[in-house]
């Protein structure tokens, strides 16, 4: 009701419903329009208030045993903040096992010796993920080349003779950004492995940058200790990649993840190469 | 609660089963399915877990809880937004959708809630949930939704008048004018 209007606005006559209103009594007692009105938003009220269906109990117990469980994980999980590397290094946000730890140098150990007893440079150990001599290695050949270019060579030192060259995610803070490039990740690689199958001669360029490309982890180390932060909703590891991310050798690891609903969804996680420190964990 | 907060099982399984069956409740009405709701409410309660010891009780646990089940929900909003879904006739918009008449007709018909809720913008929907369903004052909706007393009044008035119209009841704007302050 105000100057133009004989009648109460929406907003007077529902909050009427929640609270006594004498002006709103005592007008809709002489007012049908207003007196219908109040009637259609109180008959919504009451739709509104239409019971929901209590959760099965086992489904609730699940749910509650699950959040429960939560409560003895170290640090926050689901999209964590993208922080910048160097807070990540002083704040430790998922300290791994010990064991993990000591299998962690054991292994960095063991890389060392056995680059001391077979030297090879980061294109050898390239070409042993593809078939020796064919025309894929020649060109994957290129991209180590360049990829040691571009200052990596020196990281693969931390890992086992063998295993593949890391590729780089970029510098994304913005985690809806790294998620795209964990999700292009795999599209990249069939489109360089396609390339390179298609003949391209030795010695012709890369086939992507060596800023994007990023090769399969046929070994990914830090399984144990993403399942560990992941707990047991993960499902299967569908897809582990080693890169480097703002600067540090890191390995991203692609989950299933189910979840009570059954809806199913991907858990990517960064983890921190060799230590298996948690980096970031977007989920898409 | 301070046992639960101190790390008790037990404390935090019995205070999350206080308020759990609520929690699904709202997460229901406002993501608009089971499934989703389910997942929603997962993460509400992990989210209560995992905030507990930030919880400052300046505000009423429950009303705290609330406010960290409603975001919950809303972000399930977001996830499933940003989702490719297949198109469905009969699925109305989740968010801000303005239906057409013959939905209007077809919700009123069966009087199907979800529908008839998804019809409101969000945070309209979240209001009413909360007050009609749940029973919360205009005080502690502001405090969940994180906006004042004020707004929540007229969005509450405001997503009535949306029911009532899927409902059959349009606003009769031509001879009650109903001016918006």
């Amino acid at each position: 009701m105000n100057a133009t209007s004989p009648h109460f606005d929406d907003e007077r006559l529902s909050s009427a419903l929640d609270a006594p209103d004498d002006a709103v009594a005592a007008h809709l007692g002489d007012c049908s329009a207003c007196r219908a009105r109040s009637d259609a938003l109180a008959e919504a009220s009451a739709f509104a208030a239409s019971p929901v269906a209590p959760l099965d109990p086992v489904l609730l117990d699940a749910l509650i045993a699950t959040a429960v469980a939560e409560a003895d994980r170290p640090a926050e999980g689901g999209m964590a903040p993208v922080l910048e590397f160097a807070s990540r290094r002083r704040r430790r946000l998922y300290p791994p096992p010990a064991w993990l730890v000591g299998a962690a140098a054991a292994l960095v150990l063991l890389a060392g010796i056995a680059s001391v007893l077979r030297p090879s440079s980061s294109a050898d150990r390239l070409t042993s993920a593809v078939e020796p001599s064919s025309p894929a290695a020649n060109s994957l050949d290129s991209a180590a080349g360049a990829g040691a270019g571009a200052g990596d060579a020196g990281s693969v030192d931390n890992y086992a003779v063998g295993e593949e060259m890391v590729g780089d995610l970029g510098n994304q803070a913005d985690p809806n950004a790294l998620v795209a490039a964990i999700q292009s990740t795999p599209r990249q690689y069939s489109a360089a492995t396609a390339r390179a199958a298609g003949g391209a001669p030795k010695g012709a360029a890369p086939p992507t940058s060596s800023t994007t490309t990023t090769w399969p982890a046929n070994k990914p180390r830090c399984e144990a200790a993403a399942r560990a932060i992941g707990g047991a909703n993960l499902g299967a590891l569908d897809s582990p990649w080693t890169v480097r991310w703002k600067g540090a050798d890191a390995e991203v690891l692609v989950f299933t993840l189910t979840k009570p609903s059954g809806n199913v969804t991907k858990q990517a996680m960064v983890l921190r190469r060799p230590d298996c420190v948690l980096l970031a964990d977007p989920r898409f | 609660m301070a046992a639960a907060n101190a790390g008790d099982g037990a404390a935090l399984d019995a205070l999350l089963r206080r308020h759990a069956d609520r929690i699904a409740a709202v997460c229901r009405r406002v993501v608009g399915n089971d499934a989703d709701a389910q997942d929603a409410t997962q993460e509400a309660l992990i989210a209560i877990v995992r905030g507990l010891p930030r919880f400052d009780g300046r505000a009423a646990f429950s009303t705290w809880a609330f406010r960290v089940a409603t975001n919950a929900c809303l972000d399930e909003l977001r996830r499933r937004r940003r989702r490719p879904e297949p198109v469905d006739d009969d699925t109305l918009d989740v968010i801000g959708h303005v239906p057409s008449a013959g939905a209007i007709e077809r919700i009123g018909d069966r009087a199907d809630i979800d529908a008839a809720l998804a019809t409101l913008p969000v945070e309209f929907r979240a209001a009413v949930v909360l007050r009609d369903l749940l029973g919360f004052d205009y005080a502690e909706i502001g405090q969940i939704l994180e906006v004042p007393p004020g707004t929540v009044r007229s969005r509450i008035a405001r997503g009535r008048a949306g029911l009532a119209a899927v409902l059959g009841n349009p606003s009769p704007d031509a001879d009650r004018p109903t001016p918006r302050t």
